[in-house]
């Protein structure tokens, strides 16, 4: 059994299954928590990893779906709704609207899609390593995420146009 | 549609990922130092190991087989048979079976506590074992 250390880059580590938290719960405490439990059951199986089977991003996310799925069954989710506020035209806080506005219409694709995009965008896995997490073909994978794509394309509001 | 949108919704999903609080990061991080990576063998170092337990198992169960003839060598006289045996004062011990085997010349006794112990001395010395023939 081929053996690597899944913690080799903490950091990227943490990044990677926040990320995939947050886009499939939400940016706050439940992706923070989700975040924190998948870190302490990835290091107590930490021996057990083989990268022989797969990359340690999707050793990881996968440890994070479980965590999920069980959070899921203990709470039900709380739809994530962010409200655009009335901005100057700063460039800096024009970005971070476009993340709430982001954030809000990944928040209302349906589960499926959600995770797709939480998968593919937040842990960074390639639409191959998501076919294998799910137990799909790779090309079902690149359909269904070019659909989320387009749902998000509909959800998301077109920038106002410059007044100059 | 907004399919004048921009910039790239896919740039803009990598660009605008979620990022966790600096605390939440530097604890977790932190955490994950503090337990090191358990210690392990590579392939071969495994196969290695492997090779070497089988040899040492195998030479154990040969010395036990080699140290049973030794030891039945080791013990002479007792029931000669053959007019030029050499023979200790030593009688049979209990339990054990006697054979006469010629050796350089003369015979000497042996004594074998199993049949099987019979059976490899007799394999190992092409089942020469009969006292020395008469002059």
């Amino acid at each position: 059994m081929a053996r690597q250390d899944p913690f080799a880059n903490p950091e990227e580590a943490v990044r990677r299954v926040y990320a995939y938290a947050a886009y499939r719960l939400g940016d706050g405490p439940e992706a923070e928590d989700v975040t924190s439990a998948t870190i302490e059951r990835a290091l107590r199986y930490r021996g057990s990893y083989d990268s022989g089977k797969g990359d340690p991003s999707a050793w990881l996310v996968g440890i994070a779906r479980r965590t999920i799925d069980e959070h899921y069954r203990r709470q039900a989710l709380a739809e994530t709704v962010a409200t655009v506020p009335e901005s100057a035209g700063d460039p800096f806080e024009d970005r971070s609207l476009d993340r709430l506005t982001l954030a809000a219409a990944v928040g209302r694709l349906d589960p499926r899609e959600r995770e797709l995009v939480a998968l593919r965008y937040g842990a960074d896995l390639t639409a191959r390593q998501i076919a294998e997490l799910l137990g799909q073909r790779t090309n079902t994978v690149e359909v269904a995420l070019h659909r989320a794509l387009a749902r998000l394309r509909d959800l998301v509001p077109a920038p106002a146009p410059d007044p100059r | 549609m907004n399919d004048d949108f921009e910039p790239d919704l896919e740039h803009e999903l990598r660009a605008s990922r979620p990022a966790p609080r600096g605390e939440l990061l530097d604890g977790l991080v932190t955490k994950i130092h503090a337990r090191p990576a358990p210690a392990r063998r590579s392939a071969w170092q495994l196969r290695i190991a492997t090779v070497l337990s089988l040899a040492a198992l195998v030479g154990l169960a040969g010395l036990g087989g080699v140290s049973a003839a030794s030891s039945a060598f080791s013990h002479g006289g007792g029931h000669a048979q053959g007019s030029n045996g050499k023979h200790g004062g030593k009688s049979k011990p209990e339990g054990k079976k006697d054979v006469g085997v010629c050796l350089n010349g003369s015979t000497k006794v042996l004594y074998f506590e199993k049949k099987k112990a019979i059976k490899l001395v007799e394999i190992k010395h092409r089942g020469v074992y009969a006292p020395c023939p008469a002059p």
